[in-house]
């Protein structure tokens, strides 16, 4: 992976925590230009980036991802934010197929959690922050199917939407592949989504619809 | 009350008589040179003609005189009415008095040329158009002496009654004949300059000046038409009496005068506008009106009112600062004074100028709803400098949040994060070294500093949310629906980003009224809409809870309210038990 944070501290934190999970870091750097050098230069895996980089310390890091994805598509990107905010998930997921993540700033510390995250990405999944799918699943609503979600469906979307396969699913709410399908299929019906619909496209799909 | 006006009060008893006399012994004067002309052997006919072109500048004069007294245009016309007969002097029959006339018969052209370039004050305007009238009176004079010192030694030969020169200083017929021609050739080359200036001034001038100079366009264009008819009569010699050139030539220019003193006195009558706009004053004492009355009792539509604040300069009747044009703006300048300090100044066509009594006449009616406007408008420039202070305010209150805020996130945030992975760092090697009880007090240590982390990422937000720098107002509602702890809709959020100010605003709106809803009123939903409007963004939040709200001052309401007038925008609260509440702001976008 490549890393860009101007906040040194943790760029190196980080790097030698991937590096005893052992990741291999081909690149630090501080900001958006030599990002795009460095990727340039030996295209990584997964490109991690800061969203707030200089100069102006606003949204960088999400040009600078949306840029990477364009020129390079093989190169997933993984963008770390201070904030949970729907608009910048959304800026960042929109026109992408795949291979990129929108996580707090503070999960990179979950090693285990952060590695399989960028595991993910690298594979070509969509990985959006699990607070962000909780507020958006938790959204009050009326008159929204959404109500007629049992407690288990809600769980299981909230887990769609984070980029999760069936089968990943299961393991982390310890059911049968089987159990988790149908809970899929059930949701997907109440919410009149295309079931057919590939991995990628379906956390999309649901984000547009949470959102809505 | 105004600098510039004060020649209203010229109206002296002593012009009625300096009027009648001029008048009197002009005529008398025209009578006695067409009396020589006749004795000399022109016919009586064109005799006739000659006197009325002349004795209409005389006549004419005399009433400028009478009816504008300190204007310079009757003496003027007087000047032209006397110099005309200088010509008819050279069938005398006696040298001196020969001389004189033959030298100086074209003097009443440099007044005729004065005349036109000074109309309507007898001021020329520029040194340039002195020139002009001193270029003609060298030309004028100069030619006189030469043809006067070359003339034959008779004057002319085998005549048996002629005068001898008296100065015969130049016995040569080809010279008097070169002179002559010379000063035909650079008489038509002045004549070509001066309506060529004429024309000029036409080009240049405002509608408004066009209009009130009409006199002066006719009147050149009939002193251009007696010209070609000069010229022609030279060129067709048709016959010695009535030709219908010469006729047409003497019509024309004595109708000239006549022109010039009916544009003075319809200058003049504008004054009858006055008691219009006492009327119309009397009215409409409506913000903004006087402006439009001024306009129109002075015929000037571009007038401009700006009121002089105390502490110098000026603003508009708005309150709105205003800064007065410079010279050679075009525009001309009357201050309006009274004891004890500046009322103010009308900004105006420079034409105006030329209408003392008009302009003086409109600012004494106007005065008391002048000094009226003015104190309105002094309260507005307060309330809009109370605005503006505000205003300040809230943005430096808005940039110490996004300080504080960015601090937040890029100091202490960071440092914390920095600080969880010292931590899982140093619990990696606890769990390689040690019995695991230093790994277990690290997991306990790293979930307070994640606690930490999302408190301070929480009071963050609320200080000001990043999203609505770097994103759209429709982006930063989102994440307040988000985070609202009921169903919001939202209807619609404007398709264009507006000035930073104004989306702050209008979020915070929002923000404030639906965490009121969510605290207060009980509701079960809200509805939000932001729409762009020609008259600016309207926002409206409206719940179905139990209504109660109101602005009350040091509360959030007034806070929301006084952030939204800063911005000259409005802020309503309807709030019933059965209806709930709805907060509706309208906040203009420029």
């Amino acid at each position: 992976v490549i890393l860009a944070d101007d906040a040194v501290l943790i760029r190196h934190g980080l790097a030698r925590l991937l590096v005893d999970a052992g990741v291999e870091v081909a690149a630090e750097v501080s900001d958006a230009e030599q990002l795009l050098a460095a990727v340039a230069d030996e295209p990584p895996d997964v490109a991690v980036v800061d969203i707030r980089m200089p100069p102006t310390h606003t949204d960088e890091g999400l040009r600078a991802a949306r840029e990477i994805r364009s020129r390079w598509p093989t190169v997933a990107v993984l963008v770390l934010s201070q904030h949970v905010e729907i608009a910048y998930a959304l800026r960042l997921l929109t026109g992408q197929e795949a291979g990129v993540g929108y996580l707090l700033k503070d999960r990179v510390a979950d090693v285990e959690a952060f590695v399989a995250a960028l595991e993910r990405i690298a594979a070509g999944s969509t990985v959006v922050d699990p607070t962000l799918v909780a507020e958006l699943v938790g959204r009050p609503r009326v008159d929204h199917p959404l109500t007629q979600l049992s407690a288990r469906e809600l769980e299981v979307l909230a887990l769609v939407a984070e980029g999760l396969t069936d089968r990943g699913i299961a393991q982390r709410l310890y059911l049968s592949n089987k159990t988790v399908e149908a809970h899929v299929r059930s949701i997907f019906r109440k919410l009149e989504l295309p079931a057919e619909a590939t991995e990628n496209r379906r956390v999309h799909a649901v984000l547009a619809y949470l959102r809505a | 009350m105004a600098g510039t006006v004060e020649r209203l009060n010229l109206w002296s008893g002593g012009s009625t008589r300096w009027a009648a006399a001029f008048l009197v012994a002009g005529l008398t004067w025209a009578v006695l040179a067409e009396a020589v002309s006749v004795d000399g052997g022109e016919p009586v006919e064109n005799a006739v003609l000659d006197g009325l072109a002349g004795a209409s500048f005389t006549v004419a004069g005399a009433v400028a005189l009478l009816r504008r007294p300190g204007n310079r245009i009757g003496p003027l016309m007087l000047a032209v009415g006397f110099t005309w007969f200088f010509g008819n002097f050279t069938a005398v029959h006696s040298a001196w008095p020969w001389a004189f006339a033959y030298t100086f018969e074209a003097v009443s052209a440099c007044f005729i040329v004065w005349l036109i370039l000074a109309y309507p004050t007898g001021f020329l305007p520029s040194k340039r158009q002195a020139g002009l009238v001193v270029a003609v009176a060298v030309t004028a004079v100069l030619s006189g002496i030469l043809r006067t010192l070359s003339a034959h030694f008779l004057v002319y030969s085998g005549c048996t009654w002629c005068v001898r020169n008296p100065v015969p200083v130049i016995d040569n017929e080809g010279f008097h004949a070169a002179v002559e021609d010379a000063f035909d050739i650079v008489g038509a080359a002045l004549a070509v300059v001066v309506f060529a200036t004429v024309v000029a001034r036409w080009h240049r001038a405002t509608p408004a000046e066009r209009r009130a100079l009409r006199a002066l366009w006719i009147a050149s264009g009939l002193l251009a038409l007696s010209y070609v008819a000069i010229l022609l009569d030279q060129l067709l010699t048709l016959g010695a009496n009535a030709r219908p050139t010469f006729w047409s030539q003497h019509i024309l220019v004595a109708a000239v005068p006549i022109v010039f003193l009916a544009g003075l006195l319809r200058l003049k009558l504008a004054r009858g506008a006055v008691g219009r706009l006492l009327l119309e004053i009397e009215e409409t004492p409506s913000h903004g009106a006087l402006r439009n009355s001024l306009a129109a009792a002075l015929r000037d539509p571009s007038i401009e009112v700006a009121y002089a604040v105390d502490s110098g300069g000026f603003v508009d009747a708005d309150g709105h600062g205003v800064t007065l044009p410079g010279p050679g703006s075009g525009r001309a300048i009357t201050y309006l004074d009274r004891e004890g300090g500046r009322l103010g100044a009308l900004v105006h066509d420079p034409v105006l100028v030329e209408q003392p009594e008009l302009l003086s006449s409109v600012v004494a009616a106007a005065r008391l709803a002048l000094t009226n406007e003015r104190l309105q408008a002094l309260v507005r420039a307060q309330l809009e400098e109370v605005r503006a202070s505000r205003l300040r305010i809230i943005e430096a209150a808005d940039t110490e949040r996004r300080r504080i805020e960015r601090n937040l996130h890029d100091g202490a945030q960071q440092r914390l994060i920095g600080l969880r992975i010292a931590i899982q760092l140093a619990r990696g090697r606890a769990a390689a070294t040690s019995d695991g009880s230093d790994a277990l007090a690290l997991d306990e240590i790293d979930s307070e500093v994640l606690e930490t982390i999302e408190e301070l990422r929480r009071l963050a937000h609320g200080l000001h949310p990043a999203v609505l720098e770097d994103g759209s107002l429709a982006d930063a509602l989102d994440g307040l629906v988000l985070r609202a702890g009921l169903p919001v809709t939202v209807e619609a959020t404007p398709d264009r980003p507006l000035a930073a100010s104004v989306e702050a605003a209008a979020y915070y709106v929002v923000a404030e009224s639906l965490s009121n809803a969510m605290k207060h009123s009980g509701a079960t939903q809200v509805t939000i809409e932001a729409r762009c409007q020609p008259d600016g963004l309207h926002v409206r939040v409206a719940d179905d809870g139990e209504g109660g709200a109101s602005i009350e001052p040091g509360g959030g309401l007034a806070g929301l309210r006084d952030r939204v007038e800063a911005l000259r925008g409005q802020l309503d609260v309807v709030s019933s038990p059965r209806g709930g509440t709805v907060v509706h702001a309208a906040i203009p976008c420029e």
